[in-house]
């Protein structure tokens, strides 16, 4: 089975029959997916720029981060949960669209940069630069990919929606 | 009230920036992004506020201390916001008009807008020790859904 043979498939399960087929449904989810990412993207957006050294610098480096994160994973849940009902309700017009594929792309850089900066010893060893001035140069640009894929994800996310 | 703001929108749509906006292809997926990624940044600083007012999220940071620090980028966002929200609305002014979900989000929009400026920003810059602490709730959840119903609306302009 391809994977176009397979978003095609999954356009005609009942789930995805019924978001296409209801008027609110699509409107409903979109909108959480919206605010999820307020809650979620946003909130990332302030941790990047403290890994980055650029906002409450003042503050642990540390402190920052594990006081965001749960917030932003819980946004980042509820986008997940909505995104993938987005998707389902249109697979085969996502398959074929190109801003759709980068946001998969950099949302999986996104992910990747998580993962690789969570390995470093930089991350392991926070509490040594916590208080530093200037960030080692690992934290800052772990913040800077994640800004930069989590904008492109924005803005392929909304230009998924037009035909160009 | 709405229809008092009638020669408001057409004025709106006469305007050389509409007719830019309307007239180019790119331009209002250029510019209806970056509004999208203001909100983001502007929705991320203010979530952090709202949360610390009510005893969650960063709470070994004082609510003072997080506003001086995230207020320019709620701020900055919010005016990002207004410029290019104001330059989609201009390319279609007659549609906002009879749009429902338009005249939800501006009758949000200016509550919001005046509460962030005033009774949020004195509230968010008291001494905590002293304030209410019903005070800090009802700004917080005020805000919260305020901006949540601007964004709801924004998003359901398109689907009304």
């Amino acid at each position: 089975m391809s994977l176009l043979e397979i978003c095609q498939w999954l356009q005609t399960t009942p789930i995805s029959v019924s978001i296409r087929e209801s008027s609110l449904m699509f409107p409903l989810i979109e909108g959480t997916h919206l605010l999820a990412l307020g809650l979620s993207t946003g909130t990332i957006v302030v941790s990047d720029l403290r890994m980055m050294g650029l906002v409450l610098k003042k503050e642990s480096a540390s402190d920052v981060l594990h006081q965001i994160l749960p917030w932003a994973i819980a946004g980042y849940f509820v986008m997940v949960v909505t995104g993938v009902l987005l998707f389902l309700s249109e697979p085969v017009k996502c398959y074929g669209n190109t801003s759709f594929r980068y946001k998969l792309l950099f949302l999986l850089l996104a992910g990747i940069n998580v993962a690789v900066f969570h390995s470093t010893k930089v991350y392991r060893r926070m509490n040594e630069w916590e208080h530093a001035d200037n960030p080692p140069r690992a934290a800052k640009l772990a913040g800077l990919i994640s800004l930069i894929s989590w904008g492109i994800v924005i803005i392929a996310g909304r230009t998924t929606a037009y035909h160009f | 009230m709405w229809h008092l703001l009638k020669p408001f929108f057409q004025w709106s749509e006469t305007l050389w920036v509409g007719h830019f906006v309307a007239g180019n292809t790119w331009a209002f997926p250029v510019i209806e992004t970056t509004h999208i990624l203001a909100l983001t940044v502007m929705f991320g600083a203010m979530i952090l506020i709202d949360l610390r007012l009510v005893g969650l999220g960063m709470r070994k940071e004082s609510v003072s201390l997080l506003t001086r620090n995230l207020e320019p980028y709620m701020n900055w966002g919010l005016i990002v916001m207004l410029v290019t929200g104001f330059m989609l609305f201009s390319s279609e002014a007659m549609k906002c008009y009879v749009n429902d979900g338009f005249r939800l989000k501006m009758e949000l929009l200016v509550p919001a807008v005046l509460f962030q400026f005033t009774c949020f920003r004195w509230v968010t810059r008291q001494d905590e020790a002293r304030r209410p602490r019903v005070l800090g709730w009802a700004a917080s959840v005020l805000s919260t859904v305020l901006w949540m119903g601007v964004g709801v609306c924004g998003r359901a302009i398109g689907f009304v």
